[in-house]
């Protein structure tokens, strides 16, 4: 997938692209404007002359759903040039964020359990080995990571990081 | 108190030990942060931000001044000799400075640049010193209508001046003034969008948001496709420019302060619109307009001034009204509030120690920037020798640590990571977040004073258009928000 797709009722010559990342995204706004309006109704939206805790809400979501709608009636019209939509995806190595993304949900996860000079190795275990470095390398700059931002953190700037099962 | 006993005052405040300490770690901070490619002033500030919750508010808030003005000068660092912004404020000054230190110029270029933001900060600082109290007495008698008014603006302002699409910084300016509406109502104290997660009662908190969308997926980018900017490699020499390059340099500082001024107050402006517009009049006012792009001196002090010019001046809304006029100033109110002091016609009033004691720490800081820029520039260098496998691994764990420091709380960081994903996904879609945090950081106000209004006129709009401060940001804004539509249907009837 080259992230775009084509519209099959139009001319080769004239063939209409839009890009996909566009569609998610107005789908993602539309949702979201639905999901505020529903929950402003329910809030209350009141009247004028006294507004309700809904009253905000109602409209954004109102306006929101009318920006998207533009939106999406622009990226349908716009005649966009093949060669550069079709590079639409290049140039965008998403694999490591996606790894870094999950590790740091994870350590969200196990940092109250493990607490910090555990969970943080970890992390910083995964984040280096990401840049392609020795293995005793990457063990060795975490682990005086791991000290020297406890140290910082925990003793000079007195901030009470978690302690987790090991009590340290 | 008149301006003069002020600042006598405030740099009574300012030259006490701990915070002469301060001023200098938080230059020296932001500066290093501003020399790092794409960390901006916005994640800078968010960064660094916990690092200050130790500290008494007076101290805290003269650090993140210095922190702020530090970055400015930062990123000229980097967009001189590697072509690559330290912040969006300095792109601009990538076009003639890098091409002077091309030339074996790098010195003069970042002599310049930093005597250019030196002369012009002070003059700002200068500006906000006698404009201050008087704004002050004026915005006493803002109600509501005017303070929702001059919101209006700035979401008008900030929408209109974005560099992308204007209707998708419009959708996240709307986002954002959705997510505001995230805890307890303002006025009737009833729970909205919190699903029942006890931590959404107060809010999505500004902080962990702002790292998160600013910081973190400056991360998450950079993580996927490393910047990689060539180091200049030649040997920095003379730093103080000749007398010719004064002799070019001089009326463009000169212009590119007052256009700083100006733009600096505006809500929307600041300094990256103040970059632009002076780099656009320097070319427009040359002799010879083809030198710029190729090594201009020009091109450099202007846009450098002006930068400064609008950080100082943008202060002038943000502590006589309690309104940032940009997004940094934005996060910067939310960093004010953790410490308990909240920006506005009465801060002068209730807190003389900390409005002079910034006003003067701002003085004594410009200069320190000016010691600290020119003889670290070797320093600077080796930061940006540090390869970015090692460098943003260890900022993305300042920012965890420092966004668990906010409350104790992990949920807090749980947040920064959702917000980091979202501000990730959002560049890749062409989605900027300076609209959603501005936003969100004035949705609040925004409602209060809406809501406020429409009570105190029992439902009628009028009151936005019979007061004058109000009809006049109301005309503005209407006027920002219609202008696109109608330079769209100028050139449909053009083509016709």
């Amino acid at each position: 997938m080259n992230g775009t797709i084509t519209l099959p009722f139009f001319k080769a010559d004239h063939r209409e692209i839009m890009d996909i990342r566009d569609i998610i995204s107005g789908i993602v706004c539309l949702f979201i404007s639905v999901f505020v309006f529903t929950t402003s109704l329910r809030l209350g939206v009141g009247a004028l002359h006294d507004p309700g805790p809904g009253f905000i809400l109602f409209w954004a979501s109102i306006l929101l759903a009318i920006c998207t709608c533009i939106l999406f009636g622009i990226s349908l019209l716009k005649r966009t040039e093949p060669v550069s939509r079709s590079n639409a995806w290049n140039g965008v190595d998403r694999r490591n964020a996606i790894i870094v993304m999950a590790a740091l949900i994870a350590y969200c996860l196990v940092l109250p359990k493990f607490g910090y000079p555990i969970s943080t190795f970890a992390l910083m275990l995964v984040l280096f080995s990401l840049g392609r470095m020795k293995p005793w390398m990457i063990i060795l700059g975490s682990l005086i990571t791991v000290l020297l931002s406890y140290y910082l953190f925990d003793h000079l700037l007195q901030t009470p990081l978690p302690r987790g099962l090991l009590r340290f | 108190m008149d301006a003069l006993s002020g600042l006598l005052y405030g740099l009574s405040v300012a030259v006490r030990p701990e915070n002469l300490f301060l001023v200098f770690a938080g230059c020296f901070l932001g500066t290093l942060i501003g020399v790092l490619p794409g960390i901006g002033p916005v994640g800078a500030i968010s960064i660094l931000l916990p690092m200050t919750f130790q500290l008494a508010p007076t101290g805290a808030i003269i650090m993140l001044a210095g922190i702020y003005y530090g970055v400015m000068y930062g990123g000229s660092t980097t967009s001189i000799l590697v072509n690559v912004p330290g912040e969006t404020a300095s792109v601009i000054t990538c076009l003639d400075g890098y091409q002077m230190a091309r030339q074996g110029r790098a010195g003069p270029a970042l002599g310049i640049a930093a005597f250019g933001s030196f002369f012009a900060g002070t003059i700002g600082l200068v500006g906000l010193q006698l404009m201050a109290n008087p704004l002050s007495r004026i915005a006493l008698k803002f109600g509501p209508p005017e303070y929702f008014a001059l919101i209006m603006l700035g979401f008008a302002l900030i929408t209109y001046l974005s560099y992308g699409s204007k209707l998708k910084a419009c959708v996240m300016a709307l986002l954002g003034l959705i997510l505001s509406g995230v805890g307890l109502d303002p006025i009737t104290s009833q729970e909205r969008m919190t699903f029942g997660i006890l931590n959404l009662f107060e809010g999505i908190g500004v902080a962990p948001l702002a790292m998160g969308l600013f910081g973190v997926a400056e991360v998450f980018n950079n993580l996927g496709a490393l910047s990689s900017g060539n180091i200049v490699k030649v040997r920095i020499t003379k730093l103080f420019p000749s007398k010719l390059d004064w002799l070019q340099a001089k009326w463009a500082m000169v212009r590119g302060t007052a256009i700083g001024f100006l733009l600096g107050i505006l809500p929307g402006g600041g300094p990256v619109l103040a970059t632009f517009v002076a780099y656009g009049v320097e070319k427009r006012v040359a002799k010879n307009p083809e030198r710029f792009g190729k090594g201009a001196i020009e091109g450099v002090a202007s846009p450098e001034a002006a930068n400064n010019a609008a950080a100082s001046t943008s202060f002038i809304p943000f502590l006589t009204l309690g309104i940032p006029p940009n997004v940094v100033l934005a996060v910067l109110l939310g960093a004010f509030m953790v410490h308990g002091i909240v920006p506005g016609p009465l801060l002068i009033k209730d807190h003389p120690d900390i409005f002079w004691g910034l006003v003067g720490s701002m003085y004594i800081g410009n200069v320190v920037l000016v010691i600290l820029n020119l003889p670290l520039i070797p320093l600077w260098v080796q930061v940006l020798r540090v390869p970015g496998k090692i460098l943003y691994p260890l900022v993305l764990l300042f920012c965890l640590v420092g966004a668990f420091s906010i409350n104790n709380n992990v949920f807090d960081i749980l947040v920064m990571i959702i917000f980091g994903i979202v501000g990730y996904l959002c560049r890749q879609n062409g989605y900027e977040g300076a609209p959603l945090i501005l936003s969100f950081v004035l949705g609040p106000m925004f409602e209060v004073n809406f809501r406020r209004s429409l009570l105190m006129s029992q439902g009628s709009f009028s009151i936005f258009f019979t007061r004058p401060i109000a009809l006049g940001a109301m005309i503005f804004s209407l006027g920002l928000a219609m202008f696109p539509i109608y330079k769209l249907l100028g050139k449909r009837f053009k083509g016709l």
